[in-house]
């Protein structure tokens, strides 16, 4: 830890950081572990994600609550995906919006928040961040390292194959 | 936003949490998974660490660069006391180009005033406002068309605040860069050569210290138009 600790200027960064570590590092490995499927690329997954976690350290304000912890489950989801997406058996996954995530149970509403359950994990993910975390597209697109463009657009899409779920009667 | 979105969104705030509670509790509390992170894992760390540093450095050294030309131009304190305006007259943004990125940033005292009001004139036709994120400081839309959501272009203006900064990706993508003047105002284009990503507009409102920018997939001639009819709210077209 003593390295990220460097990369990170002021003590309250350090503190908060150091929390974080320690209290998530243990849940970050299980959620990245259950997606890859190997001990290395989880650790791999979970050391992405803490950079991630470095740099929009400013977007925690709260070590402890809920928001946090399902903010870094959904960081290092993406980077399991990520990872899993680059590896060598790439060839043989299909498009990364179909790539299936941590498996979330339908909260049982028969509606919206079923639709919003059963999406795949880009589309939950993106969602998810911005109405339950409440992060603008220009905090989006820094967690996410996108541009805003491209973050409008990925939230455009997530509504409407949630819209589609709807409709379909998915869930 | 009508009255039904809103209320869709309302409700997507609802669900969000709902799933979110869902997903957690499907989780194990992270108490009881305490997992030891081995050594491995702090490998390729030493290397980020060291890009890190040559990116503060350089950052530092631009910073100091632009501190010393406006401490040299400041000094000239007579002619600044003439012309208030003066000051709005400087470049205040410097513009770094990384590997992966180009990053502006900027300097200047945070601004009290409140954020302008732009409008666009010229809206390509057959788009529709999607989205709007508004806030203090900035103001970013969504131009849409009906029947093609990925055909979309993004209109976005915020204050360059000292600490405020803009990154544009390149993706590994090859951008032909052009300065450009909208309406007096200098800019930068920022043009896809493949075609695969979207064409970039940035041009400065020094005088009410704001950013803009559009993001789109329209040529230049398209992007330049609509850049061209940006208009403040309360001024004349």
């Amino acid at each position: 830890m003593l390295i990220y600790l460097q990369m990170m200027d002021s003590t309250e960064d350090k503190d908060k950081f150091e929390a974080i570590y320690l209290a998530y590092r243990g849940l970050m490995f299980h959620v990245a572990n259950q997606i890859l499927h190997n001990q290395q690329d989880a650790e791999d997954a979970v050391h992405q994600a803490f950079l991630s976690v470095i740099k929009n350290l400013d977007k925690i304000s709260d070590v402890q609550c809920p928001k946090t912890r399902s903010f870094l489950v959904i960081i290092v989801e993406r980077k399991a995906i990520d990872l899993l997406r680059k590896s060598h058996f790439k060839d043989s996954i299909p498009l990364d919006d179909d790539i299936a995530g941590i498996e979330v149970p339908l909260p049982g509403d028969h509606g919206l928040a079923d639709a919003l359950a059963s999406l795949p994990a880009r589309y939950r993910e993106i969602l998810l961040l911005r109405f339950d975390n409440g992060y603008s597209a220009k905090e989006l697109a820094e967690i996410l390292n996108m541009s805003r463009d491209s973050v409008q657009k990925l939230i455009w899409r997530a509504k409407e194959a949630l819209t589609k779920a709807m409709e379909r009667g998915e869930c | 936003m009508n009255k039904d979105s809103s209320i869709w969104e309302e409700n997507l705030i609802r669900s969000a949490k709902c799933v979110r509670v869902c997903m957690l509790n499907s989780l194990p509390d992270p108490v009881h998974c305490e997992h030891p992170l081995s050594p491995a894992l702090e490998r390729g760390l030493t290397d980020f660490y060291a890009r890190h540093k040559r990116v503060i450095k350089l950052y530092t050294a631009l910073k100091s660069t632009v501190a010393i030309i406006l401490a040299a131009i400041l000094s000239l304190s007579v002619w600044l006391t003439i012309d208030g305006n003066a000051r709005a007259d400087f470049a205040r943004w410097v513009r770094v180009i990384y590997k992966d990125s180009i990053v502006y940033q900027f300097f200047g005292e945070k601004s009290n005033k409140m954020l302008p009001d732009y409008l666009i004139g010229f809206v390509p036709q057959g788009y529709f406002v999607e989205t709007v994120y508004q806030s203090e400081t900035s103001y970013s839309a969504v131009y849409a068309r009906p029947n093609n959501p990925n055909d979309a272009f993004v209109f976005e203006y915020f204050f360059a605040a000292d600490g405020a900064q803009t990154q544009l990706l390149l993706e590994e993508e090859e951008y032909l860069h052009e300065k450009i003047i909208i309406n007096g105002l200098p800019g930068d284009l920022y043009l896809c050569a493949s075609g695969k990503n979207s064409n970039n507009l940035l041009w400065f409102d020094e005088r009410h210290d704001v950013i803009l920018s559009i993001d789109s997939y329209a040529d230049k001639s398209v992007i330049l138009h609509i850049a061209e009819s940006v208009y403040l709210k309360d001024s004349p077209k």
